[in-house]
Order: C-alpha cells, then sequence, then structure tokens
C-alpha cells in the first residue's frame, strides 16, 4: 500500500507540470533532485502549507531568473514589463498555491481531509528549509530547457 | 456585462481581468471578501462575481453567503475561481449559491465554458 508521502509526492509531480502547462504552456519534466544553479540573482522559494489530516507544507524554489521568465508566462507580460519584486513574489506565491491547492484536493477526494495556509514567498542566496525530527521529506527536480525548479514536501508524521 | 473579480493575488486579478476585457466585460477588483461587500453595498452595479476561496478580511464562502443573503443582489452571477476543488468544497459552495465553479490550474477557454453555462457568452 503507498504510503501517505508517496502519494504525495505522485501528487506534486502531477500538480507542478499540469499548473506549468496550463497556467504557463511549458514542459516541465520531473528529474532526480540535483543541487540548485546558483543565481547571481538570488532564489525565491514559495511555500504552502496543509493541515488536518495530513499535515505539511511543499516548498517550491526557483531561481530569480526564472521566477521572472515564470511571471512573464503567467501575467502574459514581456519580461521588461516585470518592473517590481512584488509582482514576482505574488506569482511565485500563486503558483504555489495552485501547485498545494491541486495536492489537497486530492488529499482530500483520498480521504485525508485538511485545509490549506495562506502562501508565503521568501527571497535569499542559498535557501534551504530545514525540518523537526519527526517530518518526512522528499524532494523532486523539475527541468525545463535550462531552467530548473525544485519542489520539497516535508509531512509530519502520524501520531506525533 | 460588469463583472467584479474578488482575489487576494495581484496575479489572478490581472489575468481575469485581461480574460475577460477580452471578452468584452468591464471590469473592477477586489482583495478580499470584505472589499468586495464594500462595493456592492456601496452601490457598485455587477452582473458577475468571480470569487476566490482563501483569502483575508473574508473568504470567498462567506462573500457568497452575504451576496445571495441580500435581495438586492439576487442577479448577480457567482462563479468560483479557486484552488479549492475538492468535492465537498464545490458542493459546499454550490449549496449556498455559487452558481459555477472554476478550479485553478485554468485556462481561457475553461472560463468561456463556465460562463456560456451561466448565459454570459
Amino acid at each position: 500500500m503507498e504510503s501517505r508521502i508517496e502519494q504525495i509526492d505522485q501528487f506534486t509531480r502531477e500538480a507542478v507540470q499540469e499548473v506549468f502547462q496550463t497556467m504557463l504552456s511549458m514542459e516541465v519534466n520531473p528529474e532526480p533532485p540535483c543541487p540548485l544553479v546558483a543565481d547571481p540573482e538570488g532564489q525565491i522559494v514559495g511555500s504552502v502549507g496543509f493541515i488536518g489530516e495530513a499535515t505539511g507544507f511543499i516548498c517550491i524554489y526557483a531561481g530569480v531568473r526564472f521566477a521572472r521568465v515564470i511571471t512573464s508566462r503567467l501575467l502574459g507580460l514581456a519580461e521588461k514589463e516585470i518592473k517590481t519584486t512584488e509582482m514576482v513574489d505574488d506569482a511565485i506565491g500563486e503558483l504555489s498555491n495552485m501547485v498545494v491547492g491541486n495536492v489537497k484536493s486530492r488529499l482530500c477526494d483520498n480521504g485525508a481531509l485538511c485545509t490549506l495556509t495562506i502562501p508565503s514567498v521568501v527571497r535569499g542566496q542559498d535557501l534551504s528549509v530545514k525540518g523537526a525530527a519527526d517530518v518526512s521529506r522528499r524532494t523532486i527536480g523539475f527541468q525545463n530547457c535550462e531552467y530548473y525548479l525544485q519542489a520539497e514536501i516535508f509531512l509530519k508524521e502520524r501520531g506525533n | 456585462m460588469r463583472a467584479l473579480v474578488v482575489d487576494d493575488s495581484r496575479s489572478i486579478r490581472m489575468i481575469l481581468g485581461r480574460q475577460l476585457k477580452e471578452l468584452g466585460f468591464e471590469i473592477s477588483e477586489a482583495a478580499d471578501g470584505q472589499d468586495a461587500l464594500a462595493r456592492l453595498n456601496g452601490g457598485d452595479v455587477v452582473d458577475l462575481l468571480l470569487v476566490d476561496w482563501n483569502m483575508p478580511a473574508m473568504n470567498g464562502y462567506d462573500l457568497v453567503c452575504a451576496v445571495r443573503a441580500n435581495v438586492l443582489l439576487a442577479g448577480v452571477r457567482i462563479l468560483m475561481v479557486t484552488t479549492e476543488s475538492s468535492l465537498s468544497q464545490v458542493e459546499k459552495a454550490l449549496a449556498v449559491g455559487a452558481d459555477e465553479y472554476l478550479m485553478k490550474p485554468f485556462t481561457k477557454e475553461l472560463l468561456v465554458e463556465k460562463l456560456a453555462l451561466l448565459g454570459m457568452n
């Protein structure tokens, strides 16, 4: 029987591909995770949690350069029209919200009722998230030509 | 026709606003349910509300309940546009008076399909 973390891993792979295809007309293919290539402009991380019969959160990591491409495609604007960091932050927050919302809905339809938290977005260099000891963790890489994206799943172990 | 897009994400307001303008709608925006309700109670006349579920101040579910409790707004059609796409959430929204449900992620074609179901194409 598939464990909860395996189930969320599969839902996340499908959700990222569906959101990128539908909202950005962009193919991203899952692949084994690799270290994020250093982007001189830094990294951006969108994070949304789910709380209930399954509790955890999912982080979506991208380089700032790729995040600007994502924002441009999402909003239907030229990259030069993306003038503020707030536009990129909002786009990455909403993209993360759609991915995790999709995962959360599939969890609910599979009997694990939970609610979403609001999205949060963090910028910086060499960002990483540490989970507590009772957290299962999975990392999935996604590739689109020269761009790389990473999804990281943190799931609280049941009974803790 | 006039549409009010209610979503705390500026990106979604921009996307829906652009798509609806291309379809001939006049657009106004609100960042949460409270803002939307203030506009409607303040006299803004709209034919269509597009409502996200998870928002600060007042969420989309509470906004739908408030709009449906006001007889003066009885003619407003409500389209939920949200990531909350589990069957139980859809049923809950429709039960309190949402007319249709569009799940994020969405395409313009899906939006047009939903508008057609509302008789707004």
